[in-house]
């Protein structure tokens, strides 16, 4: 499936913003969809918050996974976006970074590391991490919420 | 997309196998298909191929959507026709990401699965390229994140590792 995501802080979101940028957001509907991070919901909720504080969100973009750069050049998005704000994870914010490269994307989310997925569990699990996200192998989250577990319900081996 | 390579060549696969093994040939229909085509119906058609030309047993082969799911994987074990092939099978090469690995090692806890995945990152796909390609590398591969991306045969020649399908 993909990565693990975990959301960024508004506040720092916004530090990237100014209240005269043409905001695009774009979001994949994968894994960040699977990690409440991303989704039509998550996208929908950002831009609200936003256009509530006065910036100008232009375009909201829902992609089948943003890891595929052809969805975003393909989705004819408004000329003159100042700045894309990329509900993905770091792949996709490569993605966006590729088929735009004269605006600046700014991260949503953090990226942790890979995942299995029990559904029937109502869990994720991230396996291998990113070297920062090391001591949290292991550590399970809400499907669709993201939502840290208390308690492990998969007993898999997690690679050292 | 989550990246990986193998860690074998086909020769290594072979030492690792037994004329007498019952073989599953498993693979996962997501990202391993970006992989250069590590994985897919067509790469498992392929291996199922070159092993039996060289004389070793494939029973099956099995195509899943997702092998990161683990109820997915579970329910081969657990439900008919699949359950009963794999019973009989002695050992898995599993063409699927490490979490792929991890799921089928955890379900089928009796069986040989060979060690073939090494997942290295995350990457991005597009036409353009044809292929995926690495830009978000895991730092234990000593590879330095691109935006524009790195080919896999470029990757997987730093690790001295292989890309693609056996």
């Amino acid at each position: 499936m993909g990565a693990v995501t975990q959301r960024k802080p508004f506040d720092e979101i916004k530090s990237h913003l100014k209240k005269t940028d043409r905001i695009g957001i774009i979001s994949c509907n994968t894994c960040v969809r699977f990690c409440g991070t991303g989704g039509l919901e998550r996208m929908e909720e950002l831009a609200s918050r936003l256009r509530k504080e006065g910036y100008t969100v232009e375009e909201e973009l829902l992609v089948t996974a943003a890891c595929i750069r052809d969805y975003i050049e393909r989705a004819r998005l408004s000329k003159g976006l100042t700045k894309v704000i990329a509900l993905t994870c770091d792949a996709g914010w490569t993605s966006i970074k590729q088929a735009l490269p004269d605006v600046e994307v700014i991260k949503a989310n953090e990226t942790l590391g890979i995942m299995i997925v029990s559904p029937g569990n109502g869990v994720l699990k991230l396996m291998k991490t990113y070297k920062k996200y090391k001591n949290r192998a292991g550590d399970e989250f809400g499907l669709l919420t993201g939502e840290p577990k208390k308690e492990k319900v998969l007993d898999l081996e997690v690679p050292k | 997309m989550i990246v990986t390579l193998r860690k074998l060549s086909y020769e290594d696969l072979k030492k690792k196998l037994k004329k007498e093994d019952k073989i599953v040939i498993w693979s996962c229909n997501n990202c391993v298909k970006f992989c250069n085509g590590l994985g897919g119906r067509e790469a498992m058609a392929r291996l199922k191929e070159k092993l039996e030309k060289d004389g070793f047993n494939v029973i099956h082969t099995e195509l899943i959507g997702l092998s990161c799911v683990l109820d997915l994987v579970h329910l081969r074990a657990l439900e008919e026709p699949t359950k009963t092939i794999f019973e009989e099978a002695t050992v898995i090469i599993p063409l699927a990401c490490e979490d792929g690995y991890e799921n089928l090692k955890h379900v089928f806890k009796d069986k040989r699965i060979i060690d073939v995945p090494l997942t290295v990152g995350l990457g991005v796909f597009s036409t353009e390229f044809g292929a995926l390609r690495l830009t978000v590398p895991f730092e234990d591969t000593g590879i330095e994140a691109k935006v524009e991306g790195i080919p896999l045969e470029e990757v997987a020649k730093k690790l001295g590792v292989y890309a693609g399908p056996f």
